[in-house]
């Protein structure tokens, strides 16, 4: 008998359905995201009179190091789901743990930005809806990607969960760094305080 | 040196980049198209290296990027209208 992907029983993809499934949240997350960085600069173009509130310094050196903690962090994560596949447990929690480390050290220094900005008065107050509702759903995802990182090298360190597991945490992690890169230039880098209007 | 490490190393020379272009006195609009080609970029990378994209088989890539690259393209439409809508403003 003539047995096609379509048959059933078979995995069209060759991978398993709860990576397919990781993978169908990032892509409904990122229509999510693109809608509202598409908004954030359809409103940047058409306002004149759009703040530009980000000094080199603090503001787009924190960001910069913002970037910076969370590209390591992806590099972390690689090397926990490698170990992971290597069998080797306790390399895999080492790295799941500096994973979730950075993304703790990402919120702490988004929160102090925040803090900054929040004592600000914009002249256009698109500006600050747009940009903490961005902001905001991104520190989301990296909070909630913390803690999910966080159980997830609890157990493995318990013996529980497997190397797709790992894989399966590490695609939602690297996704929500993909997210901050096109977050960082549309929001801070697009309305530095001394660059083009 | 390692696949991933060098990922890492040219994420971190095209942020550095985008950065040192954020105080060129460059129109707007060249501004966005650069900043926005460098983190697309970016994003194939991390894609394609970090999330393993680029070793999965090839009906995973065509069941998922199509769809949101045409959702991209369909909500790019709507820029050129921001440039329109200044001009529209009532003096």
């Amino acid at each position: 008998m003539n047995v096609t992907a379509w048959s059933g029983g078979t995995r069209p993809f060759a991978i398993g359905s709860k990576k397919l499934g990781m993978w169908l949240f990032v892509i409904s997350d990122s229509l999510t995201f693109a809608t509202l960085l598409m908004v954030y600069t359809y409103l940047r173009i058409a306002t004149p009179t759009w703040p530009h509130p980000f000094a080199f310094s603090p503001s787009i050196l924190f960001a910069s190091l913002m970037t910076f903690v969370l590209l390591s962090s992806s590099l972390a994560m690689v090397t926990a789901v490698h170990a992971m596949q290597q069998g080797d447990r306790i390399s895999a929690v080492r790295w799941i743990f500096t994973t979730a480390a950075c993304g703790v050290g990402f919120i702490v220094l988004h929160a102090m930005e925040w803090a900054r900005l929040l004592k600000e008065t914009f002249t256009e107050p698109l500006f600050g809806a747009t940009f903490f509702t961005i902001t905001g759903l991104h520190m989301t995802h990296v909070a909630i990607g913390a803690i999910y990182l966080t159980v997830i090298g609890t157990g493995v360190a318990r013996g529980k969960f497997t190397a797709e597991d790992v894989e399966v945490s590490g695609l939602y992690w690297h996704f929500v760094d993909l997210v901050w890169m096109f977050v960082f230039p549309l929001i801070y880098l697009m309305s530095v305080s001394g660059g083009p209007r | 040196m390692n696949t991933n490490l060098r990922v890492w190393l040219a994420l971190l020379a095209l942020t550095a980049i985008e950065v040192a272009l954020a105080y060129l006195q460059v129109p707007q609009a060249w501004m966005l198209l650069a900043l926005v080609g460098l983190s697309t970029v970016k994003a194939l990378l991390i894609g394609g290296w970090f999330m393993h994209l680029k070793f999965e088989r090839r009906s995973l890539f065509v069941a998922l990027i199509p769809t949101l690259t045409v959702f991209i393209l369909l909500l790019l439409g709507f820029l050129p209208d921001a440039t329109r809508a200044l001009e529209m403003r009532p003096q």
